[in-house]
């Protein structure tokens, strides 16, 4: 639907840049994006902010959003954030947050090269003598992220901090059940659990919020964009650690446990590294359950999304099946905290 | 709906034309996206095969009985399927009460690990053996 707009966005953007011109020379749907699509636009402008040949990404809704996601406007904000906070993303350029261009929010960011592709970054061998390397990088991203903290005067539509991070994303777990058709007994099981067992200390920073390996975009041994700004919040850094290091985010190389992509010690050594302090890692675990916890109920209201008939995907469909895999290791990993006490 | 091949062996016959012709012909997102029809097939393939005994159902009610007494279980509902939901929505109440707090890992949790190991012996049961997550996974 990009396509249809092509003189529409070629004047806009050469009006954004201060172009002379805008030839957009090709536009291509990019694979993956449940949530968001991804356009490739190959432009090539005369004078102004970006001359010559340049690979940019174009970034809009999809037909439904899910619940919580950010606009298009705010993780622009973010992602200018992020970029001035020294973490590497791609270099956010024009915003169009009225829809008047292509009948939809979007913004246009500079392209990051090499891949995302969790099944090539977590298997292909050809990248193990780089695995260290990467993962304590992304320890190191993640902690200049986790600098910024509240107030912001850009990021006032994250909502006030809260005092506890813990507590409050598994209070926003009961309300998301609430919102299924079907009783879900191990999710409401484990919310509990994450309520009663909020850990004492807590700290309050900019999170990603989906910070994983196929949102991290690597191009040989190099970092080259941290991508998907949508669920980014004021939380716990430590929330942003749990995610990446979840058993269900591995992508079934489990003895990586920093995201299937390298060893846990690397990413702590680059976080701490970046900080220059040593941390606390033991509230990590309890992050895990919130994190198998909280991608459980997503891939049920993504199963929810295709069965309403709201969108038609098999990966949204089999997503919906998928959960049953998170709330076995809920179970699994809840049972292995208790009785380690 | 009595004509041989049946709906199982029909479904069987796609699944492995599916996998030996099809799939190694299919490259990049259509190779991902025929994995996914695979996977969905051979989910529905063992649904068909366990509503013929009715096993995954049982033995979450055994488990319910448990936890709440027989008499509770047979008036819940009709069919097993109507009886588990009811009896779902009963127990995320009495979660959400606090009832379980004490024991959190105690006889509930009996239940509900019968609950996931049955719903995976349906949708992914590599994943009880293995603890492996399905491929694909979705980005």
């Amino acid at each position: 639907m990009v396509e249809t707009h092509r003189a529409a966005l070629e004047a806009w953007l050469a009006e954004r840049a201060g172009a002379r011109t805008c030839t957009l020379t090709a536009i291509r749907k990019l694979p993956g994006g449940a949530i968001q699509e991804n356009w490739l636009l190959e432009v090539d402008m005369r004078d102004g902010a970006l001359p010559g040949p340049a690979s940019l990404v174009l970034r809009t809704d999809s037909p439904s959003r899910v619940v919580q996601s950010l606009g298009r406007e705010q993780e622009f904000a973010l992602l200018e954030v992020a970029h001035g906070a020294g973490m590497t993303v791609p270099e956010p350029l024009f915003l169009d947050s009225e829809g008047i261009v292509i009948g939809k929010p979007f913004y246009v960011m500079r392209r990051a090269g090499g891949t995302a592709n969790p099944r090539h970054l977590t298997r292909d061998p050809t990248l193990d003598p780089e695995r260290a390397g990467l993962t304590e990088r992304l320890g190191r991203e993640i902690a200049r992220l986790h600098v910024v903290e509240p107030p912001h005067a850009d990021l006032e539509f994250l909502g006030s901090p809260p005092t506890n991070p813990a507590k409050r994303r598994a209070e926003s777990f009961l309300e998301q059940l609430d919102g299924l058709p079907d009783p879900l007994p191990i999710l409401e099981w484990g919310s509990r659990w994450l309520q009663r067992n909020a850990p004492e200390r807590q700290h309050v920073a900019l999170c990603h919020g989906d910070y994983r390996i196929g949102n991290i975009m690597i191009d040989g041994g190099r970092v080259t964009g941290i991508l998907d700004w949508e669920f980014a919040s004021w939380s716990d850094p430590m929330e942003d650690i749990g995610w990446l290091c979840a058993r269900c985010w591995r992508f079934g190389v489990d003895d990586r446990e920093a995201g299937g992509l390298g060893a846990r010690q690397d990413l702590y050594r680059g976080y701490e590294a970046e900080t220059g302090r040593m941390l606390d890692w033991s509230t990590v675990a309890y992050w895990e359950v919130m994190a198998t916890v909280r991608w459980a109920i997503i891939a049920h209201y993504q199963g929810q999304r295709h069965v309403s008939g709201a969108e038609f995907s098999m990966e949204l469909a089999l997503t919906g099946r998928k959960a049953a895999e998170m709330e076995l290791d809920v179970l699994t990993q809840i049972r292995t905290i208790e009785e380690g006490r | 709906m009595f004509d041989k091949p049946n709906r199982a062996d029909l479904l069987g016959a796609a699944l492995r034309a599916l996998r030996e012709e099809v799939l190694p012909a299919l490259e990049g997102e259509r190779r991902y996206t025929g994995l996914m029809v695979a996977s969905a097939v051979a989910t529905v393939i063992r649904e068909i095969e366990s509503d013929s005994h009715h096993e995954p159902v049982r033995r979450v009610l055994d488990r319910f009985a448990d936890l709440y007494g027989q008499d509770n279980v047979y008036h819940a509902g009709v069919d097993g399927e109507q009886r588990i939901r009811a009896l779902n929505q009963h127990l995320v109440r009495d979660i959400r009460d606090g009832e379980f707090d004490d024991d959190p890992t105690g006889p509930v949790f009996a239940l509900l690990l019968e609950q996931a190991l049955q719903r995976l012996s349906l949708s992914n049961p590599q994943f009880i053996d293995a603890s492996e997550y399905s491929q694909p996974t979705p980005n």
